[in-house]
């Protein structure tokens, strides 16, 4: 144990031992205090600082983000009388008529029944008339006295919805006839004969369709009317079947005559 | 009463230097620095260094103040961080070294110390002829009361190379006292 008692009396002896440290000792501590508290105030500064201009700059960004999101202010301009013409004009056919139609049934009343009950329906010619006809006797009694509510005026059986439909139809009339001379003059028509007339019409039809008269250049309006018209039936079916009334109605007229 | 009373002011003391007054601070630097100081001595020779190893051991133990939980005793805490705080200054020195493992007893049985009081001048003398590495390990086991495993885990040591320090330190302090017997006392 002679070892340890050694050591026990070394370490009692230290464990009492006190060194007085330098006079100026505390004042180094304390002033490395102070330094740390100034530190961690002027970084407690700098963060207050730091926010503040944060909420500076978000609230700068945020105004001018109201700035840039102001909605487009709407601007009415007063268009020429001649665009507006030429506008209506350039409005397709089907949209025209409809639109006279519409001004036609608007001036009496009764009309504007008739007009509410056909566009409700928005059906076939049949339709339309058998809706004619129920106005008429349901409308009997309460007209009367007044004539100008014939429904006959407004029949839309009688409103053709293509205005070049004649012309159309002219056409369709004229090639007929020049295939029905055709086979006046020759007894045999080729197929070669009637398609080539077939195409000169149509190439006629299309030229003029497609040249607006006013500006004399190619309309874009009607460009898409052809479309339009040509997604619905060719000309073509429409040839044939004229040539097939047409030889129907000879051969009727000549039965009739037979007999 | 008067341990008592000592008692409630310390922790007052404590409470109040944990809220970075300034007082309470100094007064608890005047109560625990000369014995810190001492502390700080057993591991550094020289007292200027040493001082200023003691004042960032006490600069590091007011900043941590709260991690004070009152459970053992205030000394016992400072003069850990002391210890700690030689140790890292030494380490930073480039003062450690660790001599090889060797074949040593790991009993106390080893070291024969002559019989003799020293006053506290000769003691410090032995200890500070030792070599840095052989002095921290003693140090701490003798003096400080480490166990090896604790001083293997400040020194990043293996236990066996702290029980090997301790011998070495031993053998040396023996032929030291044997010598400073022969020149100071005149032989026994």
């Amino acid at each position: 144990m002679a070892p340890l008692k050694f050591e026990e009396n070394i370490k009692d002896s230290l464990a009492k031992r006190s060194i007085e440290p330098s006079a100026g000792s505390w004042n180094k501590l304390s002033a490395k205090l102070d330094a740390d508290a100034g530190k961690k105030r002027t970084s407690v500064w700098w963060a207050i600082a730091a926010g503040f201009v944060g909420l500076v700059l978000i609230g700068t960004l945020l105004f001018k983000g109201d700035g840039d999101t102001k909605q487009p202010e709407l601007v009415q301009q007063e268009v020429p009388k001649e665009i507006i013409e030429s506008e209506k004009k350039e409005v397709s056919p089907k949209t025209q008529v409809a639109l006279e139609t519409l001004e036609e049934l608007e001036k009496t009343p009764q009309e504007n029944v008739l007009v509410d009950q056909t566009s409700e329906n928005n059906s076939t010619k049949n339709t339309t008339v058998a809706v004619n006809q129920t106005l008429e006797k349901s409308e009997e009694k309460l007209i009367e006295n007044t004539p100008i509510a014939t429904p006959i005026k407004i029949e839309v059986a009688d409103i053709d919805p293509v205005s070049n439909k004649t012309e159309l139809e002219n056409k369709v009339d004229q090639v007929v006839n020049q295939i029905l001379d055709l086979q006046a003059q020759n007894s045999n028509v080729s197929e070669a004969e009637v398609a080539a007339l077939l195409d000169a019409a149509q190439k006629d039809l299309e030229a003029k369709s497609l040249i607006n008269p006013l500006t004399q250049k190619v309309d874009a309006m009607a460009l898409l009317d052809q479309v339009e018209f040509d997604l619905e039936r060719s000309f073509r079916d429409k040839v044939f079947n004229a040539l097939g009334d047409g030889f129907n109605k000879i051969r009727t007229a000549m039965a009739e005559r037979n007999n | 009463m008067k341990v008592i009373d000592l008692h409630t002011d310390l922790e007052q003391l404590i409470a109040k230097a944990c809220k970075d007054n300034r007082r309470a601070q100094e007064q608890l630097y005047g109560m625990f620095s000369p014995k810190m100081l001492s502390v700080c001595r057993q591991f550094i020779k020289v007292t200027d260094r040493a001082e200023e190893v003691m004042l960032t051991g006490f600069y590091k133990a007011f900043k941590n103040l709260d991690q004070f939980n009152g459970s053992g005793s205030f000394e016992g805490w400072l003069r850990r961080i002391m210890s700690r705080e030689c140790i890292s200054y030494l380490r930073k020195e480039k003062k450690i070294y660790f001599e090889d493992e060797s074949s040593i007893d790991a009993t106390d049985q080893h070291a024969h110390y002559i019989e003799t009081s020293l006053d506290l001048d000769h003691i410090q003398q032995l200890i500070d002829g030792l070599p840095d590495g052989y002095r921290i390990v003693f140090v701490m086991y003798a003096i400080e009361g480490y166990k090896h495993a604790e001083i293997a885990a400040h020194l990043n040591i293996s236990e066996s190379t702290s029980k090997s320090q301790l011998f070495k330190a031993r053998k040396m302090l023996q032929q030291q006292l044997k010598t400073l017997i022969s020149t100071s006392y005149g032989t026994p």
